[in-house]
Order: structure tokens, then sequence, then C-alpha cells
């Protein structure tokens, strides 16, 4: 009916061979459960080639927990296996926390009757009440885990489900690590009520009663553990009335001035339209959510009705004439209801240039990336704004509003790294740049090619086991609390070990039998290391272009175990 | 002075004497427990000075009360967000000044369903979803994920007639040999499946659930079949994909246009191309939706899939505008204003297709709709008292067909009526009546009328526009029913009478 306005090209195609690797070795063997010595069955087997790039291979385990890997040439191998949403297994590790063991397959070998040993992974579960001690159907019920942004503490949000309607929920996959947990109505419980009246609102809670984020009990989880009976049992609080209005408008065009659009991007900015767009959304990340409104002429006033008493984040935004006005403001409503004045002023345009030292490989620009320091989903439509860099390295990141950001570089290939970053007299390398109305101020990005090199052995003197070690740099001073500059491989089954692309500066390297690297890259993870085996940590300087050999004193599994949860 | 005070006193002591009460309790209608936290939605029923909502809500023993309301009759129901929202139970209560009218509101319950997703070996499947739809229109009502032990649970489901459908999106395991890169497309996917062991709707068993009630067992197993993959690359003689932000590729079947989903896709914006995979055998619509107002581009394609892959090679297309003209038949053209009527073009494609924003007419009856997409459509037009008479594309009638359109197509010539319809009679007092249209894309246009009955019977609906019409009558806050009703053709500027009987429970 309609074939005949497209140039049309209809054919069947044959399916893309793979590009498959042959040999005549074979490996197989069960999956068993490490509780109860059960098979598992149905659990997907992934068997990897230690080559670039990467081979692998995978198998589902049949009724009995059997798995066959067959046509394998010689080499190094790597073999997992994984349930979703029930755990995990590792060749030759007793936890997820290992590193486990390489299957050194020779040309036409026949390795039978291997054993992988699944750990469930945690889980969670509970019923939420109300004041009342009713079933509390619907609320979010969140599990975050402690991480870090620019070096900064924040709780990341990790897996989240909503009670049924009998208050219960179950959260299951949950790998090892600290926890927070809270439970809260997912949504702005009084949408669209500006009744007389405050009315109740079941107050978000984190797991042990803790309103507050920094009071939040924290839960240590292990593999296999399965929390039941997390309970929750809500608090009920008078609502507050959060409402204001907004000064400082530019003279408005009058309606039939209003431009044609101009495309997505740009349209919702640039509508030139009759009232202030404001958002509201609480400043802690324990309940994520915005809620919009209008502020309109002639006195611009705003009345979100009732909310939940907590901090907030409001927002308020238009667009006249092509150029973004905004003004932001935090309103404590713990305490009761508030009235706030926001005061427009003009986004600036930050223009900038990025420069290169040394000799670059890969010719792809670096992406920018600006987000509003601080900022959770709550509300703000301008808090993440990106800059396409020119080929002679300028840029403009338009529509910069008044306030704090964050500015992330995503650095286009290996080898790279941020050596400075300044706007105007403010140094930025990875800090908060503060962007005041009106400001012309430049923004200056020089990125190096001149990374280091580290390489060794792992030093073991009857400590432990070299094979597979966990290595890690962890930087020293300024760069601490960055988890960027925590550099964590493998040593391979000889305990040796060679990493490239590493930021010159100072760092702390250490060795730790076994483990995984993963959870020791992490700044308050590696202090704990150097506080309890200070004897086997080492301090080099890695400096530009350099290649640094060193022999880390081996960590042995158990010790570096006792500060993971 | 003391006059003065007199009167200030005789107004205060009317003000007192004219507003009356209303306490009362809200009960779940099944367990007869009270509901706590519900919220109280107060309207006048006759005419008379309205009250702003009380924002009243029950406390733990579920009762209320609101003080102060004009004397004369109000509606009153009761919401709570663990109740469906869909039929609240109102009620008319009569107020006295100087009284207290005591009132019982009820919510009746929703219900739960529960089962089980398992694999054609009966083991769990993980990242299902269960999907409840009305049966009769098919309207999603509410759905719940499977957990990892392939249970779900689907709660305050309102009391009705249901079809249950469930759809797993991880394809059923296939084994890889040792290789690098990504891996092949899936061979084999799980086709939607209806409760129980069906494969589409038409063979769906409607499953009746009760207020309040339990019912577990809706289970499903779910089977393989085969899928291949759709994939494409945009024609270099077409307009530019790079130069259209946000564009959107879709693939969607001809036959479940409720279906938002086919297959998964990949859209490689650098290199032009997309690919759908675990695409079902069947017959698709292929369409790129332009989402940059200033210079949409997109592209319509009807294909057909079979076991094989498919290579489409699109040609994207720039919009263009469309001119035409209206004009009112007979006398009414001196009653109408003709620059207070819209022309509305509304995709043929399902569901939502492309937009058209609306057109303005000028006073000459001239118009131009801005930004059209090369595409199947139907016309409509927009503007209090008129309905669309007849349309002529060309010398092609499109009054009640669709025509696809493409750039240099037109004029459209479209003759408005304003020779509307009237439908009357007699129902029981304070319900509703609603009339439905056997042609939807007119409904689309017009809303669906609806009518109050008042105190003594009678309603009217004015300004119907000519059709076949369901006329039937529901309690005033339930939703308009897709079925039921009885008959009733509206001619140009007919009234017609019907009699109707109490609303159906």
């Amino acid at each position: 009916m309609s074939g005949s306005r497209a140039i049309r090209v209809l054919f069947a195609i044959a399916p893309i061979a793979m590009a498959q690797t042959a040999g005549t070795g074979r490996i197989s063997g069960t999956v068993i459960d490490a509780s109860s010595g059960d098979a598992v069955r149905k659990a997907i087997v992934t068997l990897s080639l230690q080559v670039t790039p990467r081979e692998w291979a995978t198998a589902r385990t049949d009724g009995s927990g059997q798995f066959k890997f067959e046509n394998l040439p010689a080499g190094n191998y790597d073999l997992r296996a994984s349930k979703q949403g029930f755990g995990n297994a590792i060749y030759g590790a007793n936890s997820m926390r290992e590193t486990g063991k390489t299957i050194t397959l020779a040309d036409g070998e026949i390795r039978e009757g291997l054993t992988l040993r699944f750990i469930h992974s945690a889980s969670i579960s509970g019923r939420v009440v109300d004041s009342d001690g009713d079933p509390a159907p619907n609320m979010l019920v969140q599990l975050r885990r402690f991480g870090r942004s620019l070096g900064r503490r924040v709780l990341v949000n990790g897996p989240s489900t909503n009670t049924d309607d009998r208050g219960e929920y179950h959260l299951s996959g949950i790998g090892p690590g600290r926890y927070v947990l809270s439970a809260g109505s997912p949504g702005s419980p009084s949408r669209g009520s500006f009744s007389d009246r405050a009315p109740q609102v079941l107050m978000p809670q984190f797991y042990g009663g803790a309103v507050d984020e920094k009071d939040a009990a924290v839960l240590a989880i292990k593999d296999g553990d399965a929390l039941t009976g997390m309970d929750f049992s809500l608090v009920s609080q008078a609502a507050v009335r959060i409402r204001g209005r907004v000064m400082g408008l530019p003279a408005l065009p009058a309606a039939q001035d209003a431009e044609p659009d101009q495309g997505l991007a740009t349209m919702h900015k640039f509508q030139n339209p009759a009232f202030v767009g404001i958002t509201i959304g609480p400043v802690a990340n324990r309940f994520s959510w915005g809620q919009g409104g209008a502020a309109n002429a002639p006195d611009y006033a705003f009345d979100f009705g009732w909310l939940p008493p907590s901090e907030y984040r409001i927002h308020a935004r238009i667009g006249v004439n092509r150029k973004l006005y905004a003004a932001a403001q935090l309103v404590d409503g713990r305490g009761g209801s508030a009235d706030v004045v926001l005061t427009l002023a003009p986004a600036v345009d930050i223009k900038g240039r990025v420069r290169f030292e040394g000799e670059r490989k890969d010719k792809d620009n670096p992406r920018l990336v600006l987000s509003a320091s601080g900022m959770d989903s709550g509300g703000n439509p301008d808090n993440r704004l990106n800059a396409e860099i020119g080929a002679d390295g300028r840029f403009t990141i338009a529509d910069v509003t008044q306030g704090e950001w964050d500015l992330n570089i995503n650095l286009p290939s290996f080898g790279e790294y941020l050596k400075s970053v300044t706007f105007g007299d403010q140094d930025v390398l990875f800090q908060p740049m503060e962007v005041k109305s009106g400001s012309e101020a430049a923004l200056d990005i020089v990125i190096s090619t001149r990374t280091g090199k580290v390489h060794g052995e792992v030093d073991a003197a009857g400590r432990g086991d070299p094979a597979r070690a966990a290595i890690l740099l962890a930087p020293v001073g300024r760069f601490h609390d960055l988890a960027r500059y925590y550099y964590g491989i493998l040593a391979d089954d000889d305990g040796k070990f060679k990493m490239m692309g590493i930021a010159p500066g100072k760092y702390k390297i250490f060795a730790i039998e076994k483990l995984a690297v993963e959870p020791f890259r992490d700044p308050d993870a590696a202090d704990q290391i150097i506080a309890l085996v200070p004897d086997l940590i080492q301090e080099i300087e890695i400096g530009e272009d350099a290649d640094v050999e060193i022999h880390p004193k081996l960590i042995p599994e158990e010790r570096a175990r006792e500060i993971l949860p | 002075m003391r006059a003065a005070l007199l009167i200030a006193f005789a107004f205060a002591a009317a003000a007192q004497n004219q507003t009356g009460a209303i306490s009362g309790t809200v009960v779940d209608s099944v367990t007869r427990q009270p509901v706590k936290h519900a919220t109280i939605s107060l309207s006048p029923f006759t005419n008379g000075p309205t009250a702003p909502p009380p924002g009243v809500s029950t406390d733990a023993t579920g009762a209320f009360s609101i003080q102060g309301l004009a004397e004369g009759k109000w509606y009153l129901s009761a919401t709570q967000p663990n109740y469906p929202q869909t039929a609240p139970h109102a009620q008319i209560v009569d107020v006295k000044a100087g009284d207290t009218a005591t009132v019982a509101l009820e919510l009746t319950p929703g219900a739960v369903v529960t089962g089980h997703v398992v694999d054609e070996d009966g083991d769990p499947l993980v990242g299902c979803f269960v999907t409840a739809r009305a049966a009769g229109n098919g309207q999603q009502r509410s759905g719940s994920s499977a957990s990892s032990d392939g249970e779900y649970r689907i709660h305050n489901l309102p009391a009705g007639k249901y079809i249950f459908s469930a759809m797993c999106y991880q394809p059923p395991f296939t084994p890889r040999p040792l290789s690098a890169g990504a891996d092949p497309p899936p061979s084999l996917a799980y086709p939607e499946q209806y409760y129980p062991l069906a494969p589409d709707a038409k063979s769906a068993q409607v499953v009746e659930v009760a207020a309040g009630a339990e019912k577990s067992g809706v289970d499903f197993q779910m089977r393989p079949a085969p899928v291949t993959q759709v994939r494409g690359s945009f024609s270099p003689s077409g307009a530019d994909w790079r130069s259209a932000p946000n564009m959107n590729v879709t693939l969607m079947p001809v036959d479940s246009p409720n279906r938002g989903f086919a297959g998964r896709q990949n859209f490689d914006r650098e290199k032009g191309t997309f690919e759908f995979s675990q695409v079902f055998p069947g017959s698709y619509y292929l369409t790129v939706f332009p989402t940059a107002p200033g210079n949409p581009v997109g592209a319509f394609e009807r294909i057909e899939v079979k076991d094989r892959p498919v290579q489409v090679v699109l040609q994207l297309a720039h919009s263009f505008d469309i001119s035409g003209t209206v004009t009112i038949e007979g006398d009414s053209s001196k009653t109408v204003a003709l620059n207070h009527l819209r022309v509305q073009l509304i995709s043929d494609i399902p569901p939502g297709g492309f937009g058209a924003n609306p057109a303005e007419v000028g006073e000459d009856g001239a118009f131009t709709i801005r930004s059209v997409m090369a595409a199947p459509w139907r016309v409509g037009i927009l503007g209090p008292g008129v309905f669309l008479k007849s349309a002529w594309l060309g010398s092609t009638d499109v009054t009640h067909s669709a025509f696809d359109l493409s750039p240099g197509a037109g004029p459209l010539r479209i003759v408005a009526s304003a020779n509307m319809g009237t439908i009357t009679g007699t129902a029981p007092p304070g319900v509703k009546v609603y009339a439905r249209l056997e042609q939807a894309i007119t409904e689309r246009m017009f809303g669906i009328p609806v009518a109050m009955v008042d105190q003594t019977g009678h309603f009217v609906m004015d300004s119907v526009p000519p059709g076949t019409y369901r006329v039937g009558a529901i309690e005033v806050n339930s939703p308009i029913p897709d079925e039921g009703g009885q008959e009733v053709t509206v001619h140009d500027g007919e009234t017609v009478t019907v009699e109707i009987k109490p609303p159906e429970q």
C-alpha cells in the first residue's frame, strides 16, 4: 500500500558463520552446590581462553549438573559458571572473592571430572508495615552500596523491588559487600494534594529505623547469606507545604514572537513559554523522584502542595529568546512548611580547549559531560550537559546555569590521563567547579599520553602462593580518594605482572594472595590493608613515560580477608 | 450603629444556617473492615455554590467528617491507593442546613492473581513479565515480573474478566563454540503466551476474578519458536539520518498492535544501520519516527518476515506540507467561523504511527498541514459544533477511508457541517449517560459524549456528530464500558430520543 515511495531491497541473507578456533582438547565437569552438594542444573558455564582478543565458549549444565566443551585448542583457560538470580562458581575457588585457578590444556588433552563449587548469591526478604502495623503495599525497597564519585562518598543504587499487597518483598542475586537498605514510598506520595490540612505521609526509612542516611545501619552481606525477617515499620508524619515565587524575570517577548521549533534538543529550552518551569526533588538520594510545576504570570508564584518532610532542591527555568534563565535553591522542609524565593540568572556558555601532550595513537576526541554537583535525579532538567569537541580541540558547553558542577571527561583511549583541568583561576581537576552567572572564564583541559608502566614479580617469601595474586596500586596524596587512580591486575601463574597506562605520581603497591582485585580498588579498603600489614606495603613513584620494576611483598589471603565483609 | 450591628449578626446567623455537614465511614465491601487513609472526594450534584475539595481522609477507624457544606445534594466517593481506582461507589448525599448527614461509603478491594512461569522443561524462567488485559478491549490493567523462582503476583486488580499473557525476553540458551566477538543472534525465542498455553489473545481463556479474592495457578509454560533478524540500512540516495537526532526505528507486528515489542533493537548511528533480533515470522510495520520537529525525516514500510534474516534498505524521506481548503455545508456557513477550525491528520498505522500537528484554518478556509510524513493517513476536523461531512484528495473520496500522502499530493478539500445531531431521553436520576460511536476514528476526534441525568430523569447530549452510537448509563465515577448499550443512529441535524434502563452493576 505504501512501498512505492521507498527504494527497497528485500532479500534473505545467509546466517553469518563465526570465526571458530578448533582443536581436539576437551574439558568436562560438574557444577555442585557448595552448601548442599547437590548438582546445579541449567547453570551457564563459560570457558575463556586467555588470548587477545578474548575467545570464549558457553555450555549449560544438564539435569545432573554436568557440562562439557569439545574441540579445544591448547592454551590457558578460565572456567566459571553462573545462574541468574541464584549464584556463581569459579573453578578452583571456594568463594566469589577468589580469582580461582587457570586450566592449562595441552594439545589434544582431555580434562574430565572438574568440579565447580556453586556459591549462592545473597538474598534479603522481609515485610514493610505502616505505623498501625498494617501491610504497606507498593513501597520501594532499595539496596545501596557504598561508592565514590569524584572522590566523594556516595551511595550507589543496587537492586530494588516493590512490596506486594502483603507488604512483603524479596531481593535476590546480591553480591557480597557493605550495603544500606531502605524502604519508602516510590513517588511523591501527596501529588496534587492542596488541601488546607496537612496529610500524613509515610516517611522513608533505613533498615534499623534511621531516617537520615548518615545514621543508616550498614549490612555486611556475604555470599550465601539469606537474610529473612528484614522488616520495616514505617512512621507517619505530617506533610510540609513548599511554595514560593520566582523573581528576576527577563522581559518576555509577545506570544507571536515565539520561534519555530529548532529541533528537539533545543526546543524545550527556547519555546518562549508564558510560565517558568519549576521542579523539586529531595536532596538526599533516599527516594528518587522529582515533581514538576509552573510559576505563572503575573506574580510567578508556585505551590507544590503537600510533600514529605525532607531537604529539597528547587529549580526554576525559562527560555527567553533562545537564552536560558535559571535559579536553584535548597529548602529545608524537615522542620515544617517553607516559602521560597528564587531569583533567575542567565545561564552562561562556557568556552574551552583540550590540548594533548605526547604522541596519540587514537585520534578520537574525549567526551565531556558536565553534571550538576551533588545532584540526584531530583528533578533538575539541566543537570547533564554535553559538549562536542572540534578538530582544533575547542568546545563550547552551552547553557550552564549558576552553581556547582562536576566535570566528567571520558578519555577516548587507554594510556592517556588528565594532566590538568582549570576553569579561569580554579583548579577543577576532579573537583567541583563553581559557575557564576556572567562568568567568562575558560575551561582548559590538558590530556597527556605520557603514562608510566610497572612490571615485576610477586615476592612471596614463604607467605603463600604468588600465582594469580591481585596486584594493586593505590595513589598517595591528592588523588587518594579517586577510584580511577586505583590500578589493579592479576599476576600470572608464576606471579609475574605488567601494568601500563598509569598516571604519573606516587603510589603504594601491594599484592594479595588468591583474591580478586575489585574489592580492594577502593580508598577505604586500601587504607585498611595498609594499616593491617604496613611492612608488606611499598611506595613507588612513577614518572612520565617511566617503566618501574618492583617486587611487591605477598599479603597472605587470610590477612586480606580480615577487611572484607 | 445599632442597626449595622444587627445586620452583621443577621448575616452571620444566615451563613451558619445555610451550611450542613456530612459524617461517615468507609468500609471494605468484602471484608466489611474500615478503610483508613481513604481520600474523600466531593462534588455538587445540584447547581449551586461549589466548595473546593475538602481534602478529607478517613482516620484509623475509617471515619471522616466534612463541615461547612452548602445545602443541597452532593456526590461523595472515596479512593484509596491500595484499592483499584476504576470504580468507586459514588453516593448522593442530601445536606440540610444545620444538620449532619451520615453516609456509609464502600471501597471494593482488588483481586490477587498468582502463578508460575516455567520453561519447556518446567524450570523457572528469569526475566518474564505477566500482563492482565481486560477481556473485550484488551486494555492493559496490571502486570508483574516473575521472580527468580518463576513466581509472579498481580495485586490490586479490579474485579472483572481478564486474559493473561506472559512475555520472556531472555531467549533460550544456545551453546557457543570457542570463538571471539559478540554472540550470534538467537535462533529461538519465547513468543508471548496466553493463559492457558494459547498462542494468541483470541484463543486465550477468559478468567473472571472476584473482588478481594486470590486466584492462584495461572501458570505459563513457555515454548521456544524459531526467530530470525531484520537488518537494515539507510539508502544513500535518501535523506541523511545524521541530521536527525534521536531517530527512533521501530518494528511492530501488523496483527497485534497492542504489543509494542517486536524483537531486540540495535541501532548504529555512525553507520546508519539497525538490526532487530528475535523476530518471529509474520508481517510487520517498520517505521522510522521523526523526532526532530525542525526538519523531520522518517520512513515507513510493511515487511514480511519468514524463517530467514531479512535485509531492508530504507529510503528516509523529508516531510512535506499539504494544503487544502475547508468549506461549510449549507446555511451554517454564516454561523461557523472558519478560523476556529483545525484540520487534523490521523495516522493509519496502528498504534500511534506518525504524528502530525493540527493545521489552523484561515478565515478564507485555506489551511496548510506542516511536516507530514509519507504514510497512510485519515483526516478529521476539529472545532466547536462541526463534523467532517466529506473529504477529497484530488478526485478521491477520503471521507471514510485511509489515503497515502506523498510530496506534491493534494489539495485536500474538506466539507464541514454544523448540522449536528442531538441524543436526548430519560434515564434514572443521578447517573451518567454515554454514547459510543461505532466509528473509532470519529470518536478519537470528538471524544466520547457524556451527559448527566438531572433530578427529573432527563438528559440531553447536543452537538453529536451523525453516526451510529451505543448509548448506555453508568454510575457517575465508573469507567465507560467498551460493550453494551442500545444502538441509536443519528442523522444530520436529527434529534433522537431514547429511554435508558438503570446501569448494569
